[in-house]
């Protein structure tokens, strides 16, 4: 996405407005626009850029869009990153499309993110190794046993 | 690093009191104590409550708690952590959601906590979070928490302790003559 730095004028309406959406007009082409905050931009990408909906993908909803997007590129580039024996067993980090980083944890790649400006709901982590599902998929885990439940087995 | 240092467990029921309430904990359960935090909180909250979890090396998922659980023991409102997905377990589609799990060091060879930082593990793939009609009496660290935050673990059946830490160099130099 291509980035343009607001000028003064345009800082202080946007504060004006408490976070709503603003309209920006192209002076040469009377063309409109609407500038609205990061946040909220997130909240209907995938209406914008038709994105695969999210049960039809297998999740759940309430995952955020950018969380998605976020696993889908990592499960895009997985057969690539395992090629490199040395990423094995380590944490790669996506935000949307774009790849933060590599590294043996979770907090470089984090604080990045931080540094970054990208909010917590449009980035995820992963660790590089095989797995035979998607992110977005549901795994089944081992069924808990009776002695997590109050009436499991009794006491010897 | 030694988390668990020689951490005793018992062959016979015992209790763990926590919020003010008494939990049965059965033969063979291992105890840890664990505290829950969004996963940006990168430097540790002494305010951050913490709670016991029994650690279950047959549970394969990072860790299973219940909602009230969440709420009460974790001081977590299930809001703040960021869904990620689910898993199935008992048939059901259990939600997963975004978090950070600190483990509290003991005492050597004692069930008490140090007062001393506890270790951050990184999840991937979250927390599996349970509505309470189907939730565990007590939260569960699966082994793929350690396994993913690349700790080594050791029981000492005739002792009945059980010992977490970081990879030292004894374990690398052990692993290279082996």
């Amino acid at each position: 996405m291509a980035t343009i730095e607001l000028t003064d004028e345009q800082r202080q309406t946007l504060r004006e407005g408490l976070g709503k959406p603003v309209e920006v007009v192209d002076p040469a082409t009377q063309q409109r626009y609407v500038l609205l905050g990061r946040e909220q931009y997130e909240r209907v990408r995938s209406l914008l850029e038709n994105i695969p909906d999210r049960e039809a993908l297998g999740s759940p909803k309430g995952v955020p869009p950018g969380i998605v997007r976020s696993q889908q590129a990592f499960w895009r580039d997985l057969p690539e990153l395992l090629r490199d024996k040395r990423n094995h067993g380590k944490t790669v980090c996506y935000h949307g499309d774009q790849r933060i980083g590599i590294s043996t944890s979770d907090e470089p790649l984090v604080r990045a993110c931080l540094r970054q400006g990208i909010p917590d709901d449009a980035y995820d982590l992963f660790i590089i190794g095989p797995r035979d599902i998607p992110p977005w998929e549901t795994e089944a885990i081992e069924d808990l046993g009776p002695q997590h439940f109050e009436n499991g087995p009794a006491e010897a | 690093m030694k988390i668990l240092d020689r951490l005793p467990y018992g062959t016979a029921p015992t209790t763990v009191a926590v919020a003010g309430q008494e939990l049965r904990v059965r033969a063979y359960q291992a105890i840890v104590w664990v505290s829950l935090s969004v996963r940006t909180m990168l430097e540790w909250d002494t305010l951050t409550p913490r709670f016991p979890a029994i650690l279950d090396t047959g549970s394969n998922h990072n860790f299973s708690i219940g909602r009230s659980h969440l709420i009460q023991w974790a001081g977590i409102l299930p809001e703040a952590l960021l869904p990620l997905g689910t898993v199935r377990e008992r048939g059901q589609r259990v939600p997963v959601h975004a978090a950070k799990l600190w483990l509290h060091p003991n005492l050597p060879g004692q069930n008490q906590v140090a007062e001393r930082k506890p270790f951050a593990l990184d999840l991937k793939g979250g927390i599996a979070l349970y509505p309470d009609q189907t939730a565990p009496r007590l939260p569960i660290l699966g082994l793929r928490a350690l396994t993913d935050n690349n700790l080594y673990l050791s029981i000492d059946g005739q002792r009945r302790r059980l010992g977490i830490r970081t990879l030292d160099w004894r374990t690398k130099l052990l692993r290279l003559l082996s």
